[in-house]
């Protein structure tokens, strides 16, 4: 059972960590929270029960092929890209020398607003996603791993893979890194600001959006409120690696992932929601960095 | 009111910022504590003011050890401190702003506040009259209902040093008081700061680096060095002091100043 | 000096003309769903008045007020439901219980600050729910039914006028709380906290006392309008306290100006009015006021009445003067 939760756990935690490299990197340039985001990765499992939809896969009890799930995965992470760099220039660049009291509330009312919108747009009931593999699997000493939990691992990994690279060795990587260093120095260097937090808004949008079709395909749901448990969750993880850290958000979301789906499974499944935010307050409390310091990425 | 800083050193991550550093203010003096950038004034002031425990050594007062108290207790020990960055309240109106400094001295509770007793009312208007004599006499009467943030920076600084005195606290810690005056500003610091004493009779120790409101305000120095006390004495001890003036100028400077 | 008198006498009686217009609405006429609807408002005038303490005053953040809200109205149905306890004795209690809870809640704040704090107290709401959504004594997600209305001597509030009194008599007399808070050593102590915890500290200001007290009080009313809820609704389920009331609550205060007495007052009457009375617009209503609340960050940080109170203070404080002069 142990290691069956311990691939459980790490399938979601994968999940986490896209998400929690949003608030992150966020965090890391304009320190605070950007509440929307949850609902940016809500968005993004939007985007793909449409595309699915218009490909003409039936979402009840229907497969996708990888192919289909690319097809989607690709323009659905564009689509929230455009959303984040939309939300950052109107609904935060305005306030960015304000308090950051101011860009929080700003924040809770623009996910109100795209909660709601998503709402009045797409009804509130939950609709049914298709699936990827129809649910097979293979077994390795005992322990049942479905092709989409391998799958999910995987696709987070490599994107994860891929933003370190990028990060580390573009241009445009390097200046958002200087900005999280020191905001005044890169700009005295000559770094666009505004090039940057849009870049960094397009980028943690777009690996919400992936984490949202991700999820969308493993619980074979999607509704308008989705955003707000996982955004806390995700925000959560951020923390426990260390805000505005990169590798500590990755680490953070897969440990998250894998504490809870243990604790779900040995202390009472009901009081898995309350677990994750216990292990939140004494880390926290502890540890008030997180498990890795902010920011050399 | 004696204040003795007793080989105290402190240790940052292994670095030394100071080490067995001792003195002792005399009351109603006006000491000054001095030395080149980075050579630990601040840190000594801090942990005179409680912000920082030091890693060895002692800070009495009236014979009681304050080193391991929790900061807020320095009021109660009759030390009280301004900021070299002024520290107000800044949404609070002037008059709020010296009537937390008589925090110590109220007893009312919420309680009392709520029901709005006999002593409230009367332990209240205290307090505004007592606040309101201060502001009187350092000339800030007339900016009583500003926002502290309003005011000029200037009237900033005395507003932060009545706060200090409101507490009747004996010895008074100013951390560059003169910091961002212009030279009006600081003459009349110079008679500001002797009016304290000698009209309140309170004891001063100030950190300061504009060394002509330290040679004509001050009555006795101590020169840091690299966290290690160089000189003590008097002003104009201090002035011809070989030591000292290689710490601030280089060794060069000071053999040519003294041959 | 004739005007600034009068302004004077005006903001002097704002606040009695205030009570006097909620004492007499009912009267006006007006349907019970109006009455429901003011129940309501007073209820989140105590949830968002008592944040205000918390974060107005005191600097700290907080995001999960429901939590309080559910604790109080949990405790409360409890009691009155399993041992039978009356009204008063049971919504005593569970203030008590808010309030041990606020200590609680109080001391991470001990070391946390801003986002951190706030992403706290945010899980602090969350377990809150976790647990009254899995326990077996609250029922889980199935909710507690047939909570008892209040009664005090014989006198049963089962009307909407009736708990309409109610509710704004507490509501009121937390706003009377708050206001004279403001003038007392406690009070100054908890606005020095917020404006420079340093300076405080070095005034005597025992900060971590302060801060943990402010959350005790703040969650010992919002556990008041806890138990006047689970009474006035006789039902209560996990579901009425989730993080969207928490961000609620904390916008009503930022809204109307935070610290300030009269803010919470009016983002509660917009917040919890504005949709009800814009029913035909139900839709939309959580739309706009998500673009509403973006748009006076961007116009108006301080919230609508911030500026205004600031100003309130310093007028407040000359009158009490002239007051005195007139005594003497």
């Amino acid at each position: 059972m142990f290691f069956q939760q311990l691939v459980n756990g790490l399938a979601v935690g994968g999940i986490y960590a896209l998400i929690a490299i949003g608030y992150t990197m966020v965090y890391g340039i304009l320190f605070f929270v950007n509440f929307a985001h949850g609902d940016i990765y809500m968005l993004g499992t939007y985007c793909a029960f449409f595309i699915f939809g218009f490909i003409g896969v039936e979402a009840t009890g229907g497969v996708i092929s990888v192919r289909q799930f690319f097809a989607a995965l690709l323009p659905s992470m564009l689509a929230c890209a455009a959303i984040g760099v939309v939300l950052e220039k109107f609904a935060y660049r305005p306030i960015r020398n304000g308090s950051r009291l101011s860009a929080m509330i700003s924040a809770l009312g623009a996910s109100l607003f795209l909660c709601n919108g998503a709402m009045y747009l797409f009804g509130s009931q939950t609709k049914p996603m298709p699936k990827l593999f129809a649910g097979e699997y293979f077994t390795i000493g005992g322990t049942i791993i479905s092709y989409i939990q391998t799958a999910v691992l995987l696709v987070s990994f490599v994107l994860m893979v891929a933003l370190h690279l990028f990060i580390r060795h573009t241009k445009l990587g390097k200046a958002i890194r200087a900005v999280s260093d020191d905001q005044r120095a890169a700009v005295l260097m000559g770094i666009d600001m505004d090039r940057v937090i849009s870049a960094t808004f397009a980028i943690g949008s777009a690996l919400a959006g992936a984490a949202g079709i991700m999820v969308g395909i493993y619980y074979g749901a999607v509704y308008p409120s989705m955003g707000a448990v996982a955004g806390i969750k995700a925000f959560t993880a951020a923390i426990l690696g260390g805000i505005g850290n990169i590798p500590g958000a990755m680490l953070g979301g897969v440990l998250l992932g894998v504490i809870e789906s243990l604790g779900g499974a040995y202390i009472s499944f009901g009081y898995r929601d309350a677990v994750a935010f216990f292990v939140l307050i004494i880390t926290l409390c502890l540890m008030p960095t997180g498990i890795l310091k902010k920011g050399r990425t | 009111m004696s204040l003795s800083i007793n080989e105290v050193s402190k240790v940052f991550g292994g670095v030394a910022a100071l080490s067995d550093v001792s003195f002792s203010v005399e009351p109603g003096s006006i000491f000054g504590l001095i030395g080149p950038n980075g050579a630990g004034k601040t840190t000594l002031f801090n942990i005179i003011a409680g912000v920082f425990k030091p890693t060895k050594g002692s800070i009495l007062m009236n014979g009681r050890h304050l080193e391991n108290e929790p900061n807020y207790l320095r009021i109660d020990r009759s030390i009280a401190r301004t900021f070299q960055n002024i520290r107000l309240f800044p949404n609070l109106t002037v008059l709020q702003n010296i009537v937390v400094g008589m925090h110590n001295k109220l007893r009312c509770t919420m309680i009392e506040a709520i029901l709005r007793s006999a002593r409230w009312r009367a332990e209240e208007s205290a307090a505004k009259l007592r606040a309101m004599e201060l502001l009187d006499t350092f000339g800030l009467a007339n900016r009583r209902d500003a926002i502290a943030k309003s005011l000029p920076y200037g009237e900033q600084r005395i507003l932060e040093i009545t706060r200090a005195l409101v507490t009747d606290s004996g010895v008074l810690l100013l951390d560059e008081p003169a910091a961002g005056l212009n030279n009006v500003e600081s003459a009349r610091l110079v008679d500001f700061i002797r009016m304290i004493r000698d009209k309140m009779g309170r004891t001063i120790l100030l950190v300061e680096h504009d060394m002509n409101v330290v040679m004509k305000v001050c009555e006795r120095l101590v020169v840091l060095d690299h966290g290690v006390k160089i000189a003590e004495g008097e002003p104009r001890e201090i002035q011809k002091d070989k030591q000292v003036i290689g710490a601030y100028l280089g060794r060069k400077f000071a053999d040519e100043a003294c041959c | 000096m004739g005007g600034a008198k009068t302004m004077a006498t005006l903001k002097n009686a704002r606040w009695p003309a205030f009570a006097v217009a909620i004492a007499v609405a009912p009267a006006l006429g007006g349907s019970d769903y109006m009455l429901h609807v003011l129940v309501l408002i007073g209820l989140y005038v105590i949830l968002a008045e008592s944040l205000n303490i918390v974060v107005g005053f005191t600097g700290q953040f907080s995001l999960g007020h429901a939590g309080f809200w559910a604790v109080g109205s949990y405790v409360s149905a409890l009691l009155l439901i399993r041992l039978g306890l009356s009204f008063w004795t049971a919504t005593l209690i569970s203030m008590a219980a808010g309030y041990l809870m606020g200590i609680v809640l109080g001391l991470p704040a001990m070391r946390l600050k801003g986002d951190y704090l706030c992403i706290v107290t945010l899980g602090f709401g969350e377990i809150v729910r976790v647990f009254a959504t899995n326990l077996e004594v609250t029922r889980g997600p199935m909710g507690l039914p047939g909570i008892p209305v209040p009664e005090i001597a014989g006198f049963s509030f089962d009307s909407e006028k009736s708990m309409y009194y109610l509710s704004w008599a507490c509501a009121l007399a937390t706003i009377y709380v708050a206001a004279k808070m403001r003038h007392s050593r406690f009070g100054r102590a908890l606005m020095s906290v917020r404006d420079d915890e340093l300076a405080a500290v070095s005034l005597g200001v025992n900060m971590t006392y302060y801060k943990v007290q402010a959350f005790g009080l703040g969650g010992m009313f919002a556990a008041l309008a806890g138990a006047l809820y689970a009474s006035w609704a006789t039902f209560i389920s996990p579901d009425v306290f989730q993080f969207s009331d928490s961000a609620n609550i904390f916008c009503m205060m930022i809204l109307g100006g935070l610290g300030t007495i009269a803010g919470p007052v009016l983002g509660a009457f917009l917040l919890a009015g504005l949709p009800e009375v814009l029913r035909q617009f139900a839709e939309f209503r959580l739309i706009i006021l998500g673009l509403l609340m973006i748009v006076l960050m961007i116009y108006r940080p301080g919230g609508i009445l911030g500026s205004y109170d600031t100003a309130g203070v310093s007028v407040k404080a000359r009158r009490r003067k002239t007051n005195k002069g007139a005594k003497i």
